[in-house]
């Protein structure tokens, strides 16, 4: 008779990885680090709307180009990497977190501005991207 | 001779050899056989009718104490009953193992019996695979450079305002990466320059520049993220 089934308590547990920490889809031998968040979302007369997240909960309109993205599950600190882009909404430049006094790092949550920069070493002026992608690495 | 199928393989049968002392009727076997007739038993190299001893577990008791000699008593197990259970903790090996794949340091054996690698994550959805960053860094920009939180990414040097090169740790499998960076400043209208102008990644680095369209600043916060 054979054995149906062998418990993972017999297995010599030298040879189970506990962790991967590279994808088969990466090269080299660099590791892997995962979004642990990330989001796509348009913005409709002044009115987010989240068409694809993870770990995104809800988006909180703060006014023009001033969004709160409030995560799922907290961050471990608020010392995570954020990368974004923002596109259209009649703007020649559109940029995530080029204003200091509007870029809030939270456990919970993470505040930023899109704009535009009209003119060389002018300010950002705040608005609504159509749409935008955000990733965010930890 | 020939034969139809795998050929034919032969297997020793267990033997227990025991000394009489002409007292003695119970014996400790190394197997407990299903019945009197699944062993034969020689007293002195005469075999033992079966009705002459008696089984229980692994006790083998005669209905009369064999005479006395060295080895005189020998047990011939003629099949031993089917053992399943469950191997000992940690006796199972890859070579134990009868799976579809290659096993290797990078390799897990899946559900469906299949070694393969991790090509995607239990928070994708769809079929598309999962490509993550292969280094990322949240750094202060102002002042004395600090890493605030980074991954692959050993150091960062300082090349004058607004100006940096993000180190990596273990070094990408070709410059061909994709970069992408987002500053914070309070000055509005820094932008990241991911890679920086007019240089030229390496395996090992990227520079990176923040600036407005002519002035270059320290950001108070820098993001990069490398994918390849």
């Amino acid at each position: 008779m054979a054995i149906s089934k062998i418990e993972t308590a017999s297995l010599d547990t030298g040879l189970v990885a506990p962790t991967a920490t590279a994808l088969t889809t990466a090269s080299g031998s660099a590791p892997s680090y995962s979004a642990r968040a990330w989001i796509f979302f348009t913005v409709s007369s002044g009115t987010p709307s989240i068409s694809a997240s993870g770990n995104i909960s809800s988006i909180t309109d703060n006014g023009v180009g001033d969004f709160t993205f409030n995560f799922t599950n907290n961050f471990s600190d608020t010392n995570y990497c954020v990368t974004s882009m923002g596109t259209g909404g009649g703007a020649n430049y559109q940029i995530f977190g080029g204003n200091q006094t509007a870029y809030t790092k939270n456990v919970s949550s993470l505040r930023g501005t899109f704009g535009y920069v009209s003119s060389v070493g002018g300010g950002l002026t705040n608005q609504d991207p159509a749409s935008a992608n955000i990733a965010i690495f930890r | 001779m020939s034969y139809i199928g795998a050929q034919p393989t032969t297997a020793s049968f267990p033997f227990d050899q025991f000394s009489g002392n002409g007292s003695t009727t119970a014996f400790t076997l190394t197997y407990a056989p299903a019945s009197t007739t699944s062993i034969v038993v020689a007293v002195s190299g005469v075999v033992q009718n079966p009705n002459t001893y008696s089984v229980s577990g692994s006790t083998l008791t005669f209905t009369g104490a064999p005479p006395s000699g060295t080895n005189n008593i020998a047990v011939l197990f003629l099949g031993l009953p089917s053992i399943v259970g469950v191997p000992n903790a940690a006796t199972v090996g890859i070579s134990q193992l009868s799976a579809t794949g290659s096993p290797s340091s990078t390799t897990f054996l899946r559900g469906d019996n299949t070694w393969n690698g991790v090509d995607s994550l239990t928070t994708a959805s769809g079929s598309a695979p999962s490509y993550s960053a292969r280094a990322w860094v949240n750094f202060n920009g102002t002042g004395t450079v600090a890493i605030r939180a980074s991954g692959n990414v050993s150091s960062i040097t300082d090349n004058g305002t607004g100006d940096y090169t993000v180190n990596f740790t273990t070094a990408m499998p070709d410059a061909n990466y994709n970069a992408i960076g987002v500053v914070g400043r309070n000055l509005s209208g820094v932008v990241a320059n991911v890679p920086a102008a007019s240089s030229t990644p390496t395996t090992s680095a990227v520079r990176v520049s923040s600036s407005t369209v002519s002035l270059f600043y320290d950001p108070e916060q820098y993001n990069v993220a490398i994918f390849r």
